[in-house]
């Protein structure tokens, strides 16, 4: 019964030990380069100029809302906190919490006579870079790699003449 | 003293050809097109534009000459990349940030395109539907353009530049999938400056600036690598700049 009970106890204090352990490995976010990630589509309500006899120049505007989702690879022999390594990606890049909304503005010109929709296209701008050891930039080991998204970018593909 | 004056003008002669010697040296031309060309470019009323809604294609006011950089000042000296026509449509993409008063536009035309600065009231746009954009400064000095991505330019000179660039595609029903940009330099690539793109519209990098360091006769180029490069023609209008010491343009 001692055995055991020594056995157990022996057990949680390596636990406590391994769990103060790991984090405390120091690391540095080294910020590589921008990609471009997902595509993907939407479409406008109509922009009537049936009955207009000008050329109407409006402007739609257009929200998304992300999360700075952060893809994070760690090697196996990193001991690190994941949680606190993502909490740095996002303050490298100025982001304050999980979620994000972007807000575009299109500008759009409809002849007299039509009536359009126009096709949006949203992009995910990322930032891909290395978690290094040590507290030195740019120095030490590689710890690991990760993507975090960052912004959409829109852009108006074209438009569909609904009529 | 006839002599010392006839001297003396003939001295002013000698610098005047000389500067002028070097100024030619240092420019590469701008592509001229011709009247008919830039007449048969103003569009009919209620014609459908080129770019299938994709960006508004705002009417040109006045006659209009289209410069290299905003002209900022007495300091600044663009070059003047051809003179626009009233009743042509053009694409306005940006705001300058330094005097809100000048518009950088492409002009998109069946045999030519431009790339450029205007003022803006000599067009029908809006404000708040351009984008704010860093201007090249007054102290940037012009080099030359570029019109196509089969072209290469040499550099006359040792020293920093920046290279403006639009690249884009008639409208198209298929996405162009993702691609990278790069300038090369005497035929490599010059990888840290790579641009990824992938769209389904026609605006594939638009008011793009990429800098690099040359030497005096380096040859700039352009490549684009993905599996459209070879298949779909793509436009291009790209404006080289030097950036002289002391000259600060804080495109990055």
């Amino acid at each position: 019964m001692i055995k055991k009970s020594a056995v157990l106890v022996s057990i949680l204090l390596l636990n406590l030990v391994l769990t103060a352990c790991a984090g405390s490995q120091e690391f540095n976010i080294v910020d590589l380069r921008e990609k471009l990630g997902t595509v993907t589509k939407e479409t406008t309500s109509d922009i009537d100029n049936a009955k207009g006899t000008d050329e109407l120049d409006t402007n739609i505007n257009a929200k998304r809302q992300f999360r700075h989702v952060v893809d994070l690879k760690l090697n196996s022999t990193a001991t690190l906190d994941e949680s606190k390594v993502k909490q740095k990606i996002l303050d490298t890049y100025d982001i304050p919490d999980g979620s994000g909304e972007k807000s575009c503005i299109i500008p759009a010109q409809v002849p007299a006579g039509h009536v359009y929709a126009y096709d949006i296209e949203w992009t995910q701008v990322i930032r891909e870079g290395n978690v290094q050891e040590g507290k030195v930039q740019g120095q030490g080991n590689l710890l690991g790699t990760y993507t975090v998204i960052i912004d959409l970018q829109c852009q108006v593909v074209g438009a569909e003449v609904r009529k | 003293m006839i002599r010392k004056f006839v001297y003396g003008i003939f001295s002013v002669l000698v610098a005047l050809v000389s500067i002028t010697a070097v100024y030619a040296q240092t420019l590469t031309p701008v592509p001229t097109v011709s009247a008919a060309d830039i007449q048969a470019c103003i569009p009919q009323p209620g014609a459908v534009g080129r770019f299938n809604g994709a960006r508004p294609e705002s009417l040109v006011l006045q006659d209009v000459d289209l410069l290299s950089q905003p002209l900022f000042g007495t300091d600044a000296k663009p070059l003047t990349l051809v003179t626009i026509p009233k009743g042509a449509r053009v694409v306005v993409f940006d705001l300058d940030n330094v005097q809100k008063s000048w518009y950088r536009v492409l002009w998109s035309c069946d045999t030519f395109n431009f790339a450029g600065w205007l003022p803006k009231a000599s067009v029908k746009f809006f404000d708040k539907n351009a984008n704010a954009k860093v201007a090249p400064p007054a102290c940037i000095q012009t080099l030359g353009t570029v019109d196509s991505v089969n072209k290469t330019w040499t550099s006359p000179k040792q020293g920093r530049i920046a290279v403006a660039l639009d690249l884009y595609r008639k409208p198209s029903t298929s996405a162009y999938p993702e691609s990278f940009f790069y300038l090369t330099r005497n035929g490599k690539e010059l990888r840290d400056k790579d641009r990824e793109f992938k769209t389904a519209g026609p605006f594939l990098l638009n008011g793009m600036v990429i800098g690099a360091d040359l030497s005096k006769g380096t040859v700039v180029g352009f490549e684009i690598v993905g599996p459209n490069a070879d298949k779909e023609p793509v436009l291009f209008f790209a404006t080289i700049y030097l950036i002289p010491d002391g000259c600060q343009w804080n495109f990055e």
